[in-house]
């Protein structure tokens, strides 16, 4: 999978949210979807994920939550 | 260009200009400080971990060399080991700093190579950080965290609207779960930039390469599981990825926009999205395996490959495109197929890979002579200053299998007469830790097939250890043949002696085979000459040059032998004589083929006829002949005192009778002979000549004349 016209964006609307923007292909360079012409919010998108998921990433990032808070870089 | 040496138990008080602890620095610190190496010249740094943090204070305008020495090939008494730099003064201990490891502005011509980085940096305090610094390199270098936090490794940052023409190759990159990216280069947009980054391995970051508004080239590197980007691209600059592999990332490489680079020949594998805004290529490939060697062949024992690079039959085997691409892997080991693997190590089996661990430097072998006398040695020590008389220093000579014999230590000089046990510094700026010394004649004694020299204890040496052996022989037939025939022949001339007799050339590459002979009272050389050396100076050795046997002889004064038509004409008046016969020839023009041969120019003329016309006589006459003799115009040639005698040959050229002439009419050259029955009793074919004689020598012959006596 690959992602073409890919870029991130401020959401304005939502402090600390982000819009994520393109197109998304197969390796073999068929188009299978997109982010929408508006993009797609992170934190939308979020919320709308099964626990399970949720959960997964959650503990992952919670790693990457400690150190930034050890280091004093994060509140 | 100087070289300079720290080693852990060296000081920042010595010169640093040796490798001894006398004379090596201790810490890279002091030789990246203002007072320490300069443009050009090379530091090696010996085994050991240095827990430093460095600032660089130097000045460089050429390429200047920071460059570990793991075998320790430039150190007397140091282990081989890593040679590692970072926040830890002990391997098991905490960190002593988080921060940068090595700092610099402005700081250029830099190529750090053979070190281990043990990092515990952070974002804003990358562990390498070299600000507004051009051409600087990183070879063989790896890179590792002490603790996972959101570092950037190397962070090197090109000046305002310059080019930053780094080099980063064959390096490692470890990384942790941190955020934060691995390599990052920071450009200024300029489109000439030649930075490139090849034959490197990433593995565990969140980005592996980080390229800022940098034109740059990634070939050959293999990305490991990067949380976020393999490569992550910023800025609009050219960015030209080749021949990598990438496994695991979230996303193998992401550029800025689709035109804003090239990707060829790279291989994405699990990862979880391809690229991001990537040129198109046809050349790259998101399917099959990893292609890289895990441990499964040490797992299963099997041959051992190398970690990450590709196994036997690998996908990644040949994927790669030669252009550009470096002609070694990440460990220079030639690719193993036809063109570059995909990633950064290439197939190898490393079941017979060694390592290399030099020789001690002051543990050497020389040969000598058994029974030689007053033989000096050089030994290397480390440590200057030391003489015959610092304290703890001793020396030893063991012949083998035999008791120790202490060598009493005299005071010596460098150049000065052997003396046992003679101990002096040689130059302890030209050759620091270099010691003569004076053996006793004992220790070469005949008997013993070798002798150990041993001298130590004294501070600041590890010792020196030398083996002589003790031989007449060793060399080879070519070092034999070349000390014989390269000797000069001057040397070798002491009567009696071979060397006396032998012949001597004035010149080089003469060849020749000269015999001398003397046998029956006659002696002679006879020469074989191979080359007639063909010019002017050779020729005149000729000059006058006699050849005989003691009656015939040539007498030959040749000026000079050539094709040209000047040396002919040297020929012109010759004559060739027996002392009466002779043939005298006048060549005025030599011409490279005969159309006529003329003997004399004078004719006989059968008188009355007017002409050179046969005469014709019957069987059995005898008559008076009248002949006149002339020159070539038919002038009749004045005969007046001369003696004039005719000669009858048969066609068998023997003369038949010889009749003297009488002049009829001097003046004009005309005789007559009174021709008898001993000629034409027999027909036949004849020939007349007239020889006219004045005085002794002044002999002209004329003819012939066709004489023919027909039977009746």
């Amino acid at each position: 999978m690959n992602l073409q016209n890919y870029r991130l964006e401020p959401n304005p609307n939502v402090p600390g949210d982000w819009i994520v923007f393109g197109d998304i292909y197969d390796n073999e360079g068929n188009l299978l979807g997109t982010f929408g012409s508006d993009g797609t919010s992170v934190f939308g998108w979020w919320v709308l994920q099964d626990a399970e998921f949720q959960q997964s990433y959650s503990s992952q990032f919670s790693a990457i939550m400690a150190q930034e808070i050890v280091a004093g870089t994060a509140e | 260009m100087a070289i300079y040496y720290v080693r852990k138990d060296g000081n920042d008080g010595n010169t640093g200009l040796g490798s001894g602890t006398g004379q090596a620095w201790a810490t890279i610190t002091k030789a990246l400080g203002a007072t320490g190496i300069g443009s050009g010249d090379t530091v090696y740094i010996a085994p050991g971990l240095y827990g430093e943090q460095v600032t660089i204070g130097g000045t460089y305008s050429a390429t200047t060399y920071i460059t570990g020495d793991p075998t320790a090939s430039q150190f007397s008494g140091v282990t081989a080991d890593r040679v590692q730099i970072g926040a830890f003064t002990a391997a098991s201990g905490a960190t002593t700093y988080q921060g940068t490891t090595i700092s610099g502005t402005s700081k250029s011509y830099l190529y750090f190579n053979n070190l281990e980085f043990v990092l515990n940096c952070t974002t804003g305090s990358p562990g390498i950080n070299l600000l507004t610094g051009r051409y600087n390199t990183f070879d063989k270098c790896v890179f590792q965290l002490s603790v996972s936090v959101t570092p950037w490794f190397m962070s090197l940052t090109a000046a305002t609207s310059t080019a930053l023409d780094c080099t980063i190759k064959k390096c490692i990159f470890i990384g942790t779960t941190g955020g934060g990216s691995q390599c990052v280069l920071t450009g200024q947009n300029v489109v000439t930039d030649t930075s490139s980054v090849t034959d490197c391995l990433f593995i565990g970051q969140a980005v592996g390469f980080l390229p800022i508004n940098l034109t740059a080239s990634v070939t050959n590197c293999e990305f490991i599981n990067q949380n976020n980007q393999g490569i992550l691209q910023s800025g609009t600059q050219q960015l030209t990825i080749k021949n990598n592999l990438f496994y695991g990332c979230v996303v193998g490489a992401g550029f800025t926009n689709s035109s804003s680079g090239t990707q060829t020949n790279c291989r994405y594998i699990a990862c979880g999205t391809t690229f991001t805004n990537a040129p198109t290529s046809v050349t790259s490939s998101a399917v099959g395996l990893p292609g890289y060697e895990t441990g499964y062949t040490l797992l299963t024992g099997m041959n051992p490959v190398q970690f990450f690079g590709s196994y036997n039959g690998s996908p990644n085997t040949s994927f790669g495109n030669a252009t550009g691409a470096p002609a070694t892997d990440l460990y220079g080991i030639d690719w193993s197929g036809v063109s570059p693997d995909a990633g950064c190590a290439t197939f190898r089996n490393i079941g017979g890979v060694g390592y290399y661990a030099p020789t001690e430097r002051n543990a050497s072998t020389i040969t000598i002579a058994p029974a030689s006398t007053s033989q000096s040695i050089e030994l290397y020590l480390g440590a200057t200053g030391l003489t015959f008389a610092t304290s703890g220093l001793s020396a030893y000579y063991v012949r083998n299998r035999e008791a120790p014999v202490a060598i009493t230590l005299v005071t010596q000089t460098p150049t000065g007469t052997w003396a046992s046990g003679g101990f002096a510094e040689i130059s302890s700026s030209l050759v620091p830790g270099v010691y003569r010394l004076d053996v006793p004649d004992a220790a070469f004694a005949a008997g013993a097939s070798d002798v150990t020299i041993v001298v130590r204890g004294a501070s600041g040496t590890n010792g020196a250890v030398l083996t002589v052996t003790l031989s007449s022989g060793g060399l080879t037939a070519a070092q034999t043949a070349a000390a014989i025939f390269n000797a000069a022949t001057t040397d070798y001339t002491a009567n009696g002696t071979y060397g006396l007799n032998l012949l001597r050339a004035d010149q080089q590459n003469k060849q020749g085979l000269v015999t001398l002979h003397s046998s029956g009272g006659i002696n002679r050389v006879d020469a074989d000459v191979h080359a007639i050396q063909n010019d002017a100076a050779a020729a005149t050795y000729l000059k006058g040059a006699l050849l005989h046997d003691g009656t015939g002889y040539v007498d030959a004064d040749v000026v000079r032998v050539s094709t040209s038509i000047a040396a002919a004409n040297e020929l012109e008046g010759a004559l060739l004589h027996n002392g009466t016969d002779y043939i005298s020839a006048d060549l005025l023009t030599p011409v490279s083929a005969a159309t006529s041969v003329h003997i004399g120019p004078y004719q006989l003329l059968a008188d009355g006829l007017g002409a050179d016309q046969p005469l014709d006589i019957n069987v059995g006459t005898a008559t008076s002949i009248d002949v006149q003799v002339t020159d070539a115009n038919g002038t009749g040639i004045d005969i007046t005192g001369a003696t004039v005698t005719a000669k009858v040959y048969s066609s068998a050229g023997t003369l038949v009778a010889t009749y003297s002439g009488t002049a009829t009419y001097a003046d004009n050259g005309r005789l007559s002979f009174g021709l008898t029955t001993t000629v034409t009793n027999t027909s036949g074919t004849y020939t007349v000549t007239v020889t006219r004689t004045t005085g002794a020598t002044d002999t002209q012959i004329f003819g012939p004349l066709r004489l023919y006596v027909r039977p009746v």
